[in-house]
């Protein structure tokens, strides 16, 4: 049987797309049951959601995975990831700016769903005017989505459904938030891969941290907060998929080696409790003592920051732990 | 004051504050934007008055019921009293989530999470058995089955006040595709 933190997600495998095109794909109820693992709920999830031919009723998915993803972002909201993202890019742009010697600079987040983050980014320009905010999706119908919720409040930023990593205008930054663990193995190498492969200067990537309190937390705020099964049952099953840093950092450094990389709140001790989420940045052609230089100069919440460094140097309360990886 | 006045005035603010909150979270998850003050305002107004109408209902039945029974102080005593009892529980939940409210406005990031994820998350997980363990606690000692009808009604009314509130924005979605 299928490890419970190798099986996939239901929304990975509801929708399928053409890696090369983007065109979806019809997806058969029965491939679906093949790799969905026992879970009884999820297996009946994924039934309602087919017609009587065995297929997946396109409308039906895209439905639910509109509304689990507003709900995602309610999520989202309560605990602040976008003022975290906005606090951890900060520092990066001006790395990038250093880097490329331009001071504008285009962030493009990866598998960006309704696009919360760069619309809360883009809302008031939390970055400054000369950034660029893009958020790309294979998903066309939440791509859609996100920009007409951009339209309507007259963000300055813009949606494509595209692999982040093909853009016609390619990225200086790229950034996600909860994507990471929906890639395992070679598939997880692969996106640092693409990181090398592309002109990208920098990047930012917020997951879920794991640890013995996450699985049960996220069932009791998926179950509170969410009203989709599907998004209920991903939540909890996204907490206990969650990679550890080691992992990623595995990842990153087989994937995409010329980047200088450190962990956020990889190991935050106490202040763990309130921290669900680590990130992993990394920054091309900057050493890391510049790397701790930027995120100490730039404390965009004053006393939030502190680089530890190489070692596992004990933070003050309320700071950030980011140290190189 | 009336003990009986006091009891009915305890009763119907925690009602309206509870419908209130069910007002806010009928709406939650289902807008996408960004800026969502009107949006949450219009909810927890009309949460209000959601509440505002329930109370209402339920004094009716009330009054209904009490006319009805052959000893009508007698049961207005025993509802008083289970009134009273429903308040004693449910008067240190909405404080305690009053002050988790309060505390979402802390000036320290971190210290606005930290109620979420300890009590305004679990609390909407169990609200349903607040509602009914409360209303249990209430009328146990009571022998009339009037006052049982009348805590029937009031939980029935108060956990489908969301599911009702949520009609509305049920399609909300529709416009985003």
């Amino acid at each position: 049987m299928t490890p419970i933190d190798d099986q996939p997600e239901l929304s990975d495998l509801v929708v399928d797309y053409d890696p090369h095109t983007l065109e979806r794909r019809d997806v058969a109820l029965a491939t679906v049951l093949d790799r969905l693992g026992p879970s009884r709920s999820a297996r009946t999830v994924a039934r309602r959601l087919a017609d009587a031919d065995g297929w997946l009723d396109r409308d039906g998915v895209d439905e639910v995975l509109v509304r689990s993803h507003l709900e995602l972002q309610r999520l989202h909201e309560e605990f602040r990831v976008g003022a975290l993202l906005c606090d951890l890019l900060t520092p990066m742009l001006a790395l990038v700016r250093e880097r490329t010697g331009r001071p504008r600079v285009r962030i493009v987040d990866l598998g960006c769903g309704l696009g919360y983050i760069v619309r809360w980014l883009a809302f008031g320009r939390r970055l400054g005017s000369d950034v660029e905010l893009i958020g790309a999706d294979c998903n066309r119908v939440l791509i859609t989505a996100a920009q007409r919720l951009a339209d309507d409040e007259q963000l300055g930023c813009r949606f494509a459904c595209a692999n982040a990593f093909a853009l016609g205008e390619p990225a200086d930054i790229i950034m996600s938030t909860g994507v990471l663990h929906h890639f395992r193995g070679d598939a997880l190498a692969s996106v640092f891969a693409d990181h090398e492969r592309s002109p990208v200067a920098g990047f930012v990537h917020v997951d879920i941290r794991p640890t013995p309190l996450a699985p049960i937390g996220s069932w009791i705020f998926h179950r509170a907060r969410m009203r989709q099964r599907l998004a209920q049952l991903d939540g909890v099953r996204s907490a206990v998929r969650a990679h550890g840093i080691d992992v990623l950092c595995a990842a990153a450094a087989s994937g995409a080696p010329s980047f200088t990389r450190a962990t956020v709140d990889a190991h935050p001790g106490l202040a763990g409790l309130l921290r669900i989420f680590q990130g992993l940045i990394g920054v091309r052609g900057v050493d890391g003592v510049r790397l701790q230089a930027a995120y100490e100069d730039l404390e965009i919440v004053p006393g939030r920051y502190r680089f530890t460094g190489t070692g596992f140097e004990r933070a003050r309360h309320g700071r950030r732990r980011v140290r190189l990886a | 004051m009336s003990v009986a006045a006091q009891v009915v005035v305890e009763v119907a603010m925690l009602a309206i504050f509870d419908a209130l909150l069910s007002g806010f979270r009928a709406a939650a998850g289902r807008d996408g934007r960004i800026l969502k003050t009107s949006f949450y305002g219009v909810a927890l107004a009309r949460g209000a008055a959601a509440g505002v109408l329930v109370v209402a209902a339920n004094a009716m039945i009330v009054r209904g019921l009490v006319a009805s029974a052959p000893a009508p102080s007698l049961t207005w005593q025993a509802v008083v009293e289970a009134g009273a009892r429903s308040v004693s529980v449910f008067r240190f939940v909405a404080l305690f989530a009053g002050f988790t409210i309060g505390a979402w406005f802390s000036p320290a990031r971190e210290l606005r999470i930290l109620p979420t994820l300890l009590a305004l998350g679990p609390l909407t997980l169990v609200r349903p058995l607040v509602i009914g363990g409360g209303l249990l606690y209430a009328v146990w000692p009571a022998v009339e089955w009037r006052v049982w009808a009348v805590a029937l009604a009031a939980g029935a009314s108060m956990l489908g006040i969301e599911w009702l509130l949520g009609v509305r924005y049920r399609n909300r979605w529709r416009v985003l595709v």
